[in-house]
């Protein structure tokens, strides 16, 4: 194991490997100043052609944007790290992307399976998102909807049903209609605002087909983090998803605290 | 292509097929949904107006209202619209009559929904 730290370092390092210092697999940060991870792959691939070793790509943002995703798996990163990375995370990684090398193929299996719109825990997997809504038409085009966007919603049809699902399984993001017979959006959340402990707190978005500004006052004012209408659309879904990451994240929601618990970052 | 009448609007079944993923299989899936489930709806207003259950009427006259907005029914949106507003303020005096028409609306809807070839709707 070899540790570069800045520019200068780094051109040593290329210097190194450029020189026939040979690397198993090296773990790239991705900010770093004068020269980001990125442009460091770019110069290690130049240097060593086909002979480059595995790259995995260190970074302490969930990168987000498709584009970014594409751009890492385009310059041939094994993995994306986020940190901090639990031990055995970093493990799989380094584990995976020499296996690979030694096989002869080049492939990004996390990089690619990240090529999706979704909105990121921690560990890289998309939220996970609790659609419920008593609309059958409403609850599919929902899901096609999340599903599109790389998600892997559960879904179900009523107010109770939705409490229960929240008291059964954690979920990141519940998307509540609030319309709906016997125990409303409203009702629902305020049950899984009181039973739930804070750190374990869905981040809830009413959804609702009655789009007046006075309701929204009242849905935030009863527990609901954010606000859609229906039909949904979908850049205003994607910001509230973005949203609630940024929401969980800054809270330490309980179960990502624990995820990243035995974290080496 | 043009529809013979404005009873579906073709932009909010362009803007669903977009928004579901541009996949037609999923479109004609959720259609299909609708022209099956449309007519139950109205029934259920019916039977929530015979019964005087506001609360199933204001449901009912809810749901149809949002899946049409869906399908480009926007007429049959409005009149859904006006008698959830109605219902949900105990102001409902004409029902029946009200009904009637939303079912007339709602089986031009369906069967313009029905004779549609999405392979006609630009993604």
């Amino acid at each position: 194991v070899a540790y570069f730290q800045n520019r200068l370092k780094q051109s040593l390092g290329i210097e190194r490997i450029a020189g026939g210092a040979d690397f198993a697999v090296c773990v790239i940060d991705y900010l770093m100043p004068e020269m980001d991870g990125l442009e460091l792959a770019r110069a290690i691939r130049q240097e060593k052609g086909p002979a480059t070793p595995p790259l995995i790509l260190f970074s302490a943002s969930t990168p987000s944007g498709a584009d970014f995703r594409q751009k890492v798996a385009g310059m041939g990163f094994s993995a994306i790290l986020t940190k901090p990375a639990k031990s055995r995370h970093l493990l799989k990684a380094l584990s995976d992307a020499v296996r690979a090398d030694a096989e002869g193929k080049a492939p990004a299996p996390e990089a690619k399976r990240q090529t999706t719109d979704a909105a990121c825990r921690p560990d890289g997997t998309p939220l996970t998102v609790l659609l419920v809504d008593d609309n059958r038409i409403d609850q599919k085009v929902g899901s096609k909807i999340l599903v599109s966007l790389g998600y892997k919603p559960d879904v179900v049809s009523s107010g109770e049903e939705a409490a229960r699902a929240c008291f059964a399984e954690h979920y990141d993001v519940v998307l509540m209609d609030i319309e709906m017979p016997d125990m409303d959006g409203i009702a629902a959340t305020a049950l899984i605002r009181q039973k739930l402990p804070k750190a374990l707190q869905p981040y809830v978005v009413a959804l609702t087909a009655n789009a007046m500004a006075r309701e929204r006052e009242r849905y935030l004012r009863s527990g609901m983090d954010d606000y859609l209408s229906k039909p949904l659309d979908v850049a205003a879904l994607t910001a509230s998803l973005r949203a609630a990451t940024e929401f969980l994240a800054d809270r330490g929601s309980g179960v990502w605290a624990h995820e990243m618990g035995d974290g080496i970052g | 292509m043009a529809l013979a009448d404005d009873t579906i609007e073709l932009p909010a079944l362009r803007r669903l097929l977009e928004v579901i993923g541009g996949d037609r299989a999923d479109l004609v899936e959720l259609i299909d949904d609708f022209v099956g489930g449309a007519p139950e709806l109205v029934a259920q207003m019916q039977a929530a107006s015979s019964a005087g259950d506001i609360a199933a009427l204001t449901r009912a006259a809810h749901t149809l209202k949002s899946n049409a907005r869906d399908f480009g029914a926007v007429r049959l949106a409005a009149m859904c619209a006006e008698l959830e507003r109605a219902s949900r303020e105990g102001a409902v005096f004409d029902a029946p009559v009200s009904i009637a028409a939303i079912a007339q609306e709602e089986e031009k809807a369906r069967t313009t929904l029905g004779a549609l070839n999405v392979e006609d709707i630009e993604a």
